[in-house]
């Protein structure tokens, strides 16, 4: 038998040429069927991942604040003034003159005195 | 997208293209409807596995199809090996029913292909698609296609002729 004739005897008898197919009541019971198994998954899915992300959100504020309670670094707390402050050198001589030079580090020479 | 937005889409482009399908790959209507329902709900369980695009997502509903099929051909062949089947090809005689039981072996015969050799004579023959389109739905190489498709001619023939049974 020839290959022609394996398809044409094939063709002849298809049975979708002879039956009506789907009818439009199954299709709308398998379109709603699928939907309906589609929604089903999405909120059967839907809770425990919503739940996995609060645990996890939670977990992270948690985490979080003890870092920021028990690791963070100490800071060191300088006892002097800050460099800013103009600092303050008081003496006096034999002669009884009391003499006050107050050290200003932000002072500058104006530009005609300097040498 | 919206997944039920993307689920009617799905149905509505490839359905009908499906159940026939499926119908030439069953052996009932009730059968074929079967398979492109539970084709539809594997696509429902695993919405982000269907690939975009018109061609790519037909190919994908055509494979999950096909390998239904095989599962459910693999059953049947277990069954047929605990009852072993009454199959003969009947000789063809002029009289009616000699005639349409001739019409209806190959049929018969075309049930008995493992699914993927019986996937690829149904879309070579009868929807008529070329080699490299087929490989292409089927995810295999053209030419897996032409050994599938030269063999499942030979058994088909060969049972259509009266001289044996099919070989999966």
């Amino acid at each position: 038998m020839r290959n022609e004739d394996i398809g044409e005897r094939l063709r002849t008898t298809d049975p979708v040429r002879r039956e009506p197919g789907l009818s439009t009541t199954e299709i709308q019971v398998m379109r709603r069927a699928i939907l309906a198994a589609g929604a089903d998954r999405r909120h059967a899915g839907r809770s425990p991942w919503r739940l996995a992300l609060a645990g996890t959100l939670a977990f992270a504020v948690v985490l979080a604040v003890f870092i920021g309670t028990v690791l963070a670094p100490v800071r060191p707390v300088s006892s002097g003034p800050p460099a800013t402050e103009p600092r303050q050198l008081q003496f006096e001589t034999p002669g009884g003159t009391r003499v006050v030079w107050v050290l200003n580090s932000q002072f500058d020479l104006p530009k005609d005195r300097k040498p | 997208m919206d997944q039920t937005r993307r689920l009617e889409e799905l149905f509505d482009r490839h359905s009908q293209r499906l159940y026939r399908l499926a119908r030439r790959l069953s052996a009932t209507h009730d059968d074929a409807r079967d398979l492109v329902q539970e084709t539809y709900l594997r696509a429902a369980q695993k919405p982000t596995s269907v690939p975009a695009g018109m061609s790519s997502e037909e190919a994908w509903l055509v494979r999950v199809l096909i390998n239904l099929c095989r599962d459910r051909w693999r059953q049947q062949a277990v069954r047929r090996r605990l009852t072993p089947p009454a199959f003969t090809a009947p000789r063809t005689t002029p009289s009616a029913e000699a005639e349409f039981i001739a019409r209806t072996t190959i049929w018969r015969a075309l049930e008995l292909l493992p699914p993927r050799r019986r996937a690829v004579l149904v879309m070579c023959e009868l929807e008529g698609l070329p080699i490299p389109s087929v490989a292409d739905t089927l995810g295999v190489n053209a030419v897996t296609v032409r050994w599938h498709l030269s063999r499942g001619r030979r058994e088909l023939a060969r049972v259509i002729c009266g001289q044996g049974s099919v070989e999966p």
